[in-house]
């Protein structure tokens, strides 16, 4: 620190003589008994922390962290109304149209073989855009999702000879809103407009044809069709 | 321990190294003598005016028609200015006695310019009589532990950091290179009220947030007003009296580093845990109850450093004065502090929320620890601040005695009283007035641990007087009062 003049000067010169001289003198001595008798000024010692304190450290913060998790509301500024469901915070899947679903599902699923523009490969694959196996009755694209198809089929003028894999759960078991996500968007995309197919209709559909373990062939996935829904069910629409 | 050690070398203070630090310590202590006399004075006054409040406020909780013929004398007026009375009037000028002058001692600083301190401390009495009448008056405010009305505040605020910025100087202008514990409370707490005060004062009263931003305000001051100003002070001043009176070191550097920083990092959350139930978010009152519940670390890290240092030696501590006071508010801080983890709990507080449990709690932490431990820094400082002896051991015993057990009785009557109100309050097949009804015995058991407190107050006030006015045979007393005539020794 920054000495004052005088305390430096009264220190240098006088103070241990000071301090000498009151030894002696009963005066001052009286003056500084308070002073004479105090013990020195404190320091601390090094002894160790001992080890069980750390384990009860150790569980105090354990628990601290549970308790925070438990009661935190999870951090939501409502989570006193009457209406706050604490198991309702983990974020909601983003629900997307049965268009754009199907449209990952068909490029999962479908691209590989009818190509990204649904024009199929000629001769071998037969395309989508302006089939009208695709836009017509929608039981009968389904059918073909639903149980595959075998043999000869004539699409947009070609014939074509192959193997339609089934879809549904006899085959590679894609979900019914992924069923009527694809059909839906085939139906709809490269110039084709036709109707939506709801999951409700591919879930009928599952519900009459899962059972059948043999693949359509063109002649027979024609026949026996019911009426086409013309009301979109009310729940659906998501 | 190496008591022995110790011991011998401050029996010899004739050693030329020791009498130079006692030549110093005579030197800081002539510094800062005036402006810590004032200090002590003022606190005792606050004192006894806070506890005469204290009483009527008491009283009419039981006997509500006693003296309700003024208005100034309704129990809401009352209540807060013993409140304020107590906590700004004794808490902190008594702080700003022991406390600065341990500082200046501890920085081996004498304080420059004393006339400067003195003068802020007669504005901040100024500042609190003010205020105190302007509660009287009914200028109250609504908030608790804030109460004094905005035109006293503004003085109190700036006085303060008149005062306070003497321990930082002092800090600043140490010598030497060690930092005892004692300075680490002390200069954190002088830095951490001014904060806590004038943030709550813009956030409240002055320029007030909206809505219950309020109340979170309001309990993040006046719970961090015990934590992190009364609390830091009083165990500042038991880190220092401790070793000093006993001659022996803390037990343990490491266990003072995790204590204090435990108490840093901990206490400022915990205010939030009296609004549990309260329309505020969730998370910050589960953030506040975990906090208050690790405070649990520094009180047995404190705990242990301090039983380790006294180990041993439990008749000095009886027979000295001061820590005969310190040791027992060293033991209540850990009761207490282990009292407010549990009832921080959702589970306790659902019982002892809006009951008379708190308040035991609260005099339990401000007065069995804070008040029993200043008492004992005074019974340390006065003597060297007159250089005269404590002229009655008989007041001092009088003191202790009336003190301890006033504030036991207290203490265990109102958290008894408190725990029932509070299941019975929970209970819906009880009539409410019934609930009140019930408390009467208790209320009455603390209206007498009230009078127990007054008779002691009324002792250590007489033996400052005694000490302050002395007559001729007070002077020519030689050798420290101790509390136990059988031995007699240096210890005071």
């Amino acid at each position: 620190m920054s000495e004052h003049p005088q305390n430096s000067a009264s220190n240098s010169n006088s103070r241990e003589s000071m301090e000498k001289a009151a030894m002696q003198d009963e005066h001052m001595q009286d003056v500084h008994a308070q002073l004479l008798r105090e013990k020195e000024e404190p320091h601390e010692g090094f002894s160790p922390v001992p080890i069980f304190l750390m384990f009860v450290f150790a569980a105090l913060c354990f628990w601290g962290g549970v308790y925070l998790v438990e009661y935190s509301g999870d951090f939501q500024a409502n989570a006193f109304s009457p209406d706050f469901d604490p198991n309702a915070s983990a974020p909601k899947p983003v629900e997307i149209s049965l268009f754009d679903r199907g449209a990952k599902v068909f490029r999962n699923q479908c691209v590989a073989c009818h190509q990204a523009e649904g024009t199929g490969v000629p001769g071998v694959y037969p395309p989508l855009a302006g089939s009208s196996w695709v836009t017509g009755h929608p039981e009968v694209v389904s059918r073909i999702l639903i149980n595959g198809l075998n043999g000869k089929i004539e699409v947009a003028g070609n014939t074509y000879n192959g193997n339609m894999p089934a879809f549904g759960p006899s085959g590679l078991a894609l979900s019914e809103k992924d069923l009527a996500g694809v059909i839906t968007f085939i139906r709809q995309s490269w110039g084709n407009d036709a109707s939506e197919v709801s999951v409700q209709m591919i879930a009928d559909y599952t519900a009459s044809y899962s059972a059948r373990s043999t693949p359509w062939t063109a002649v027979d996935v024609k026949e026996g069709l019911g009426p086409v829904p013309t009301a979109e069910p009310a729940v659906e629409g998501e | 321990m190496s008591v022995s050690q110790s011991n011998s070398s401050s029996e010899s203070p004739y050693s030329s190294n020791s009498e130079a630090v006692r030549a110093e310590l005579s030197e800081i202590d002539a510094s800062i003598r005036s402006a810590s006399l004032f200090f002590v004075i003022s606190a005792i006054s606050w004192l006894m005016i806070g506890t005469v409040f204290a009483l009527l406020a008491a009283f009419k909780a039981h006997e509500p028609d006693f003296a309700s013929a003024f208005e100034f004398l309704t129990f809401g007026r009352v209540r807060s200015a013993h409140l304020n009375a107590m906590a700004l009037g004794w808490g902190n000028n008594v702080i700003f006695a022991v406390g600065l002058w341990i500082m200046a001692r501890l920085c081996r600083a004498p304080i420059h310019h004393k006339g400067m301190l003195l003068i802020a401390g007669i504005f901040w009495n100024i500042g609190l009589t003010v205020g105190i009448f302007g509660i009287l008056k009914g200028d109250i405010t609504s908030v608790e532990w804030l109460e004094i009305p905005h035109y006293a505040t503004p003085l109190l605020a700036i006085s303060y950091a008149l005062i306070g910025v003497w321990g930082i100087l002092a800090f600043r202008f140490r010598k030497g290179d060690h930092v005892y514990v004692s300075q680490w409370y002390i200069l954190a707490a002088l830095f951490w009220f001014p904060w806590l005060y004038v943030i709550a004062q813009i956030m409240i009263i002055w320029f007030p947030a909206r809505g219950v931003v309020q109340s979170v305000t309001n309990w993040w001051f006046a719970h961090n007003v015990l934590g992190l100003w009364l609390t830091p002070m009083a165990l500042g001043t038991a880190y220092y009296l401790i070793p000093k009176v006993l001659g022996r070191p803390i037990y343990s550097y490491y266990l003072s580093v995790l204590g204090f920083w435990a108490l840093a990092i901990f206490y400022n959350w915990a205010g939030v845990h009296h609004l549990i139930g309260g329309p505020i978010p969730v998370w910050l009152i589960s953030a506040g109850i975990v906090a208050s519940v690790m405070m649990v670390i520094p009180v047995i890290v404190v705990g242990i450093n301090h039983h380790m240092s006294v180990v041993g030696l439990h008749k000095e501590v009886w027979r000295s004065p001061t820590l005969r006071f310190i040791v027992f508010g060293a033991i209540s801080y850990t009761l207490v502090s282990l009292t407010g983890s549990a009832m921080a709990l959702r589970s306790v507080n659902e019982v002892t929320h809006f009951t008379h449990f708190t308040v035991g709690h609260s005099h339990h932490g401000v007065y069995a620890f804070f008040t029993m431990i200043m008492f004992g820094g005074v019974y340390y400082m006065l003597p060297r601040m007159l250089k005269r002896e404590w002229p009655s051991a008989m007041l001092i015993k009088i003191h202790f005695w009336a003190c301890a057990l006033g504030i036991t009785v207290m203490v265990i009557a109102l958290q008894t009283g408190g725990w029932i109100q509070g299941l019975e309050m929970n209970n819906a097949e009880i009539a409410f007035l019934d609930t009140v009804k019930n408390t009467i015995p208790w209320l009455k058991a603390r209206s007498i641990s009230g009078v127990m407190l007054t008779i002691g107050h009324i002792a250590f006030a007489t033996n400052v007087a005694w000490m302050l006015f002395a007559a001729g045979a007070v002077r020519a007393k030689q050798g420290p009062t101790l509390l136990d005539d059988t031995q007699k020794g240096g210890i005071v």
